[in-house]
């Protein structure tokens, strides 16, 4: 005990820190060690600890792995699936064969990373040893379902290349052919020098922007041309955007929809309706923005139906902007009701579509209710702005019937012209008598 | 029957007879349904809505405060036929410009939209980046009439607003109008000479007053003898009433000299 009272005892400890952070494995020294267990558990001719091999499998499901290091782990994984001769163990050893433990824990593995060239190693396994006891039957149904699932909702389609041949016959058209190959599969910055060339390419590539976007192989590709038609803007691509709309891939189906919604054209509207339901969020909210831009009175009760269904989500403050800008009086009470509920962005989405669509009557009571059911001042203040295109002020530490107040003396300077920053500057004496004259 | 058609067809030649710059919105609209791909109906539709964005705002604050919304419009619909103007010229030089143009008219509603500071310190910069946009054009193609023109008008009409945010000082103020003061005048000066040559150009931009928009740029330059020198020619060319009245509206506030502006200057702060 006497030494850690000792001068010596803080450099001491100083130089065992410095040592041990010496000694620790990096990350990616430490997915080196267990990928060297599972290389041991794939050859034949070594012994393995068991609890070592499964703890390195345990360490890779918890370990965000992506990219090469991913592409590493699968295909040992894939080997140790493929492995039939038994393992020899050096410590403890297993009631279930201590191979088929292993195999087991690569398929969740492989599950967890979801991805779809592993299926045929899978299915190897199971068709190889499905009959051997503790074979985890289940666990491999389940995986091959999920991961063929993943195939089936998010691949593209098997696409052709006779898209093509009409392109390859001239200059031009090889020429986007090839720019339209590198914005796929090139590097970020040679993607984004071909997407700039195409764009200066003036209305031929427009044809064949059309034509990678029905038909390119790589989802990048479509997904470019459809943000390069938005950009181009030409209301005779719109149908093809609208047959787009049918895409799986769910980068291409959101550019594709903002796309539409940029450009502004009602007839995208009936089929963007549909991707209001869409089961992932982000689709939902490309879609119910667009909805903003169309200002489609089709969409109204789909939009007063989707804010009522989905309790959280940026689409529902997006589906009420939209309510706003399509200003039918039916919206009013979910608008109203969204106003108040608990979700900030929501709620002043909400309350500026409200102020768009009430009357001025309305509006006084919506201060009225303030005051009675004690809403956020913030919220009528929105509604407020709206309605008369002009900034109201909201004074801090005031009680909400002195706010309520404020709103109306705001409303009536405006209405006088006593607000400075709206009204026409004053003319000088002869400037009335010339316009007099006049 | 077949006269129906062939009266039909005449007035369907007469109507597309029309230029564009002689439509009215609605025309150019109905034209842009027909043919989306037609460049010169583009272009006249972005333009027409860019100059009611220039005269709705008309240096007023007040303007620009009570029209928010409908110059926001006017933006939106002046942006997206330029910009369709701009593809299909595969980026030609004059829809550039009038996108800078358009830039630095959106600067001006900033400065003067009442909002706070946020807001107004936009002014200068999209004035940096339009008036950069209007001379990247001018690269392109130096010897454009339309480009050049676009750079005088735009020039003529930055409000002093524009650059008088409290969030820039004076002399900086002084640098960015009088930069492209200069540059407008060295415009003016090509357009003259090149309306020397071709009469035909002369008479459509009409010289005299080409040469008063020269005397009054010469005059914010403090190049008042050119100024003078401007209106005379101005003068001499023209005799319409309504070029002597402007003619006259610009020698009455001009000094005839540097020093007598100095002289009027002093004696604004009572310095004798």
């Amino acid at each position: 005990m006497k030494f850690f009272s000792t001068p010596a005892f803080l450099p001491w400890l100083a130089l065992s820190t410095f040592w041990a952070f010496l000694q620790s494995p990096g990350l990616a020294q430490e997915l080196e060690l267990h990928l060297k267990q599972i290389r041991k558990a794939i050859d034949p001719k070594a012994s393995i600890n068991l609890d070592d091999t499964l703890d390195a499998l345990e360490a890779l499901d918890e370990a965000e792995v992506t990219g090469d290091s991913k592409r590493d782990v699968e295909k040992l994984l894939t080997q140790l699936l493929a492995r039939e001769d038994p393992v020899k163990l050096t410590g403890s050893s297993s009631r279930v064969p201590p191979l088929m433990l292993l195999k087991a824990e690569a398929v969740r593995l492989l599950r967890k990373y979801g991805d779809t060239d592993t299926i045929p190693a899978i299915r190897a396994f199971q068709k190889r040893d499905q009959r051997k006891r503790f074979f985890p039957q289940e666990g491999v149904a389940e995986t091959i379902e999920q991961l063929s699932k993943t195939v089936t909702d998010e691949a593209p389609k098997v696409a052709s290349d006779a898209w093509r041949e009409p392109w390859e016959k001239t200059e031009e058209g090889r020429r986007f052919l090839a720019l339209s190959d590198k914005m796929a599969t090139g590097s970020h910055g040679a993607a984004n020098r071909a997407r700039s060339q195409l764009l200066r390419s003036g209305n031929p590539v427009v044809d064949f922007l059309v034509d990678s976007l029905l038909h390119h192989e790589h989802f990048v590709g479509r997904r470019s041309s459809a943000y390069l038609l938005g950009q181009i803007d030409d209301p005779l691509t719109v149908p093809h955007l609208v047959k787009a709309l049918d895409e799986k891939h769910e980068n291409v189906l959101w550019t594709v929809i903002t796309s539409i919604g940029f450009m502004e054209d009602k007839r995208g509207s009936e089929r963007i309706i549909q991707h209001l339901d869409h089961k992932r969020d982000r689709i939902r909210v490309a879609a119910a923005q667009a909805l903003v831009r169309l200002r489609d009175p089709r969409s109204l009760d789909v939009l007063i139906a989707h804010i009522d269904k989905y309790k959280i989500g940026r689409s529902r403050a997006r589906a009420a902007e939209a309510l706003g800008e399509i200003g039918d009086r039916r919206a009013m009470p979910i608008l109203f009701k969204t106003m108040t509920n608990k979700h900030l962005v929501t709620r002043e989405y909400a309350a500026m579509a409200y102020g768009k669509i009430v009357t001025e009557a309305e509006l006084f009571k919506l201060t009225e209710l303030m005051v009675a059911e004690k809403l956020d001042p913030r919220e009528v203040q929105l509604a407020f702005e709206e309605h008369y295109q002009a900034d109201f002020f909201v004074h801090e530490n005031v009680s909400l019937s002195n706010c309520a107040k404020s709103f109306k003396e705001q409303v009536e300077a405006i209405k006088e012209g006593k607000d400075r920053r709206m009204r026409a500057p004053k003319k000088s004496e002869i400037e009335r008598e010339v316009e007099e004259v006049e | 029957m077949p006269s129906t058609m062939a009266l039909l067809l005449l007035t369907l030649g007469l109507c597309s007879a029309k230029e564009p710059s002689q439509m009215s919105i609605a025309e150019l609209h109905t034209a842009y349904d027909a043919n989306p791909r037609d460049v010169d109906v583009a272009l006249s539709l972005g333009v027409r809505y860019h100059d009611e964005l220039r005269k709705m705002g008309d240096g007023e604050g007040y303007r620009v405060r009570s029209n928010r919304k409908k110059m926001d419009d006017l933006h939106k619909k002046s942006m997206k036929y330029l910009k369709r103007a701009q593809f299909m010229t595969r980026f030609g030089p004059v829809p550039g410009a009038y996108i800078g143009s358009l830039t630095i008219v959106r600067g001006r509603d900033c400065c003067l939209s009442g909002r706070g500071l946020l807001v107004r310190w936009r002014g200068p910069l999209n004035f940096g980046i339009g008036a950069g946009m209007i001379d990247s054009a001018f690269k392109t193609d130096p010897d454009n009439v339309a480009v050049r023109l676009v750079r005088i008008t735009d020039v003529e009409n930055i409000p002093h607003q524009l650059t008088d945010g409290s969030d820039i000082t004076e002399k900086q103020k002084w640098v960015l109008r009088s930069a492209r003061i200069k540059l407008a005048r060295q415009d003016l000066d090509f357009l003259l000479e090149k309306c020397k040559a071709d009469k035909q150009l002369a008479g459509r931009l009409n010289v005299a007053r080409l040469h008063l928009r020269s005397a009054r740029l010469a005059g914010l330059n403090s190049k008042f003898d050119q100024a003078h020198q401007h209106l005379e020619q101005a003068l001499t060319i023209s005799k319409k009433p309504d070029i002597i009245e402007e003619a006259n509206d610009i020698k009455k506030d001009l000094p005839k000299s540097a020093d007598d502006s100095l002289d009027e200057t002093l004696k604004e702060f009572n310095i004798d």
